[in-house]
């Protein structure tokens, strides 16, 4: 398209040149014939010569002519040289700044294309910025509804602890009220079942007294026995601790929950 | 939530509520005590059972019940075999082990250990090289350290009984002899052998002299006999009576019933400056003086009052306090170790028992039930009371714990034993 643009471009020029040379020669287009004509018949004019010195002034004349005519001629055609040339040079120029003008609506293109893929790309990464973005906030929407869920969940879960320790404590609580009559209840069998192994030291002084930490277990196995306070008779002290090891197992309810509330007794030895 | 809260706390409060159960009362019984029959290393039979020895000393107390062997779910004879868990089952508090090995001729080692068995821990340990003879000595010396550890009171089953044992020979001569024996009443050996009657033996306080009275010169005479050599010494052989003889605890005096000025009364003599030196002064009968173990006071019986009752006086002199005022009769009296009681033969209705008084309390506790116990004494530790009474129509020996609770009669093979006396602690000779 370029080339036959070009070459368009071209013709037209030539033709503009081809027309400025008819026009300026016009005058001497008709000149130029009788000249030539003349230079061709100058055999048969010389046959006709009349007048020397007329001659000769013509001849002269005709010699400045042509030398005019051959100056003008050569004037012509450096004018038309150097039209040429600077047709050429326009041309040349032309083609220069078409061809600048093309590589800037190349570089325009490029450019345009440039920043077409560039404002494309941009148009990508903010697109997938923007997924990313939606899907992070998609996700943050999940997580926070799971949170949700979660804490649901857990409140749900610490509801049914409290609930649960709630009628735990109600147990113990009905637990503690049985423990209370139960202890009516087993108090003097565990007094006496005591009072029954214990052998009062003879010997020892009247006014001693010891109280004694025992540990049981549910079934009612001694487990320890510690001096909480001494009589400060040794022997008396061997005897009450003995007494209640040796009364091992004490009666406890069966109720291993009730015989809880028997998991550590205080015995206190105080003879009367 | 709040709620939920106190409701824990009151929880924990109540859980933190100790049970207290108070203990007035306990049983009267023995400890219950463990005696495993000591090993034997040896050929045939060792010398004595000595874990025999030991649980009758121990059961004889009344602190103590030795378990039936038959119980025992092993027998181990040290400390390598004990499984205490055995013991704790058949309740047994204590747990005394032993072995008795023959090292040599008539040499035998025996050794012995003693446990808390809830403890589970060791409280005596002791090894001894003997004769055949002391075997049964050392039986009783066992005995008082296992009495000593588990009631924290010295024993007295290493100690003496001097009595006096009538014997019916041949064509229905009677022989008295004056007889000292391990406390059990085995192992009499015969001080004095007598055609006439031997009375009121009573033991120096350093358990190395007698002193009696013998009728062996037709009348009452008061001796001193020292056990050692078996020499003797007239003490008292005064006109009329001369009896019931009574050492000073500090064995410098003796206090003694004679009847020189007419009646019998109370005298305190010393025999190194034959001082003599009347106490009481009444036209009824005093008898029976006892000196109190501070060597402040004497007790005795008088019938001042229309019936024997016990009085005392001061050793100085002066007015004598009537200290019985229950029963129709008591004599016989004697000082427990601690001058906290006396044993007295107590009668009610013709019924002779015997008693323990408390002096300070003024109370009296009858401890035996027979008809005719007489001559009562306390072992040195005041925990047993040995006295005279009679079986099958013959005297007879027993002992009864200070509490009344246990009794049993000594051994004796024969004859018609009777006026014991406690020695004070075992002191050799």
């Amino acid at each position: 398209m370029n080339k036959g643009h070009g070459r368009a471009f071209l013709y037209a020029i030539l033709v503009h040149v081809l027309v400025l040379l008819v026009l300026g020669f016009s005058f001497d287009w008709r000149l130029t014939p009788s000249s030539n004509r003349q230079s061709d018949d100058k055999k048969v004019v010389q046959a006709t010569l009349v007048d020397g010195g007329k001659v000769q002034k013509e001849i002269e004349r005709i010699k400045k002519k042509e030398a005019a005519q051959k100056s003008a001629a050569k004037k012509e055609k450096a004018r038309l040289e150097s039209l040429i040339k600077q047709a050429a040079l326009a041309e040349k120029k032309a083609e220069k700044r078409r061809k600048a003008e093309e590589k800037r609506r190349i570089d325009l293109k490029k450019k345009k294309v440039l920043e077409k893929k560039r404002k494309n790309q941009k148009a990508k990464k903010l697109a997938k910025k923007r997924k990313k973005e939606l899907a992070r906030k998609k996700k943050q929407a999940l997580a926070k509804k799971k949170r949700k869920a979660q804490a649901k969940l857990a409140a749900q879960r610490r509801h049914r602890q409290a609930e649960k320790a709630m009628q735990a404590q109600i147990r113990k609580e009905q637990l503690q009220r049985q423990a209370q009559s139960e202890l009516n209840k087993y108090q003097p069998l565990i007094r006496q079942r005591v009072e029954g192994f214990w052998i009062r030291p003879p010997g020892a002084k009247t006014g001693l007294k010891a109280i004694l930490r025992v540990r049981l277990t549910r079934g009612g196995e001694v487990l320890t026995v510690r001096v909480v306070r001494s009589s400060g008779n040794a022997i008396f002290d061997r005897s009450v601790e003995n007494a209640v090891k040796k009364a091992t197992p004490l009666p406890l309810p069966d109720n291993p929950e009730l015989a809880e509330f028997f998991s550590v007794i205080d015995f206190e030895f105080d003879p009367q | 939530m709040i709620l939920l809260g106190v409701g824990l706390q009151l929880w924990a409060y109540q859980a933190m509520a100790i049970l207290k159960i108070e203990i007035t009362k306990g049983i009267e019984a023995g400890v219950p005590i463990a005696i495993v029959p000591f090993g034997w290393q040896g050929e045939g039979k060792p010398p004595q059972d000595l874990a025999k020895i030991i649980g009758a000393d121990l059961n004889r107390s009344g602190r103590f019940e030795s378990l039936d062997k038959e119980d025992f779910l092993s027998r181990p004879y040290d400390q390598a075999g004990v499984k205490f868990k055995d013991w704790r089952l058949i309740k047994a508090e204590a747990l005394a082990v032993g072995k008795v090995q023959r090292v040599g001729k008539d040499r035998y080692q025996v050794q012995f250990q003693l446990f808390d068995v809830f403890k589970g821990k060791q409280l005596a340990g002791y090894r001894y090289v003997i004769k055949a003879k002391q075997m049964r000595k050392v039986a009783h010396q066992i005995s008082d350290i296992i009495y000593e550890k588990l009631t924290g009171e010295p024993g007295a089953f290493d100690t003496r009984i001097a009595y006096v044992t009538v014997e019916q020979r041949g064509s229905g001569q009677r022989r008295f002899l004056l007889q000292v024996a391990d406390a059990d009443g085995y192992e009499p050996v015969t001080v004095l052998d007598s055609g006439e009657p031997i009375m009121s033996p009573a033991w120096s306080p350093d358990g190395k002299r007698l002193a009696y009275v013998s009728f062996e010169k037709r009348r009452s005479m008061v001796y001193v006999q020292t056990l050692a050599d078996g020499s003797r010494k007239r003490l008292a052989d005064f006109r009329g009576l001369n009896s019931a003889p009574a050492w000073s605890p500090d064995g410098k005096r003796l206090a003694l019933v004679l009847s020189r000025d007419g009646n019998p009364e109370i005298y305190i003599l010393s025999p190194r400056s034959r001082q003599l030196r009347r106490l009481t002064h009444h036209h009824a009968i005093d008898t029976e003086p006892a000196w109190s173990p501070n060597g402040r006071h004497i007790v005795f019986t008088s019938d001042r009052s229309g019936k024997p009752q016990i009085y005392r006086i001061s050793v100085g002199g002066g007015k004598p306090q009537r200290v019985t005022f229950e029963g129709e009769y008591n004599a016989r009296a004697s000082y427990a170790a601690d001058g906290q009681s006396i044993t007295l033969v107590s009668a009610t209705k013709g019924r002779y028992r015997i008693a323990v008084l408390h002096l300070r309390r003024n109370t009296m506790h009858v401890l035996t039930q027979a008809t005719l116990d007489e001559s009562p004494s306390f072992a040195p530790n005041g925990r047993m009371i040995l006295y005279a009474t009679e079986q099958g129509g013959r005297g007879v020996l027993a002992a009864v714990s200070a509490d009344g609770r246990v009794k049993q009669v000594l051994r004796f093979l024969k004859g018609d034993v009777r006026e014991p006396a406690w020695s004070p602690y075992n002191r050799k000779f």
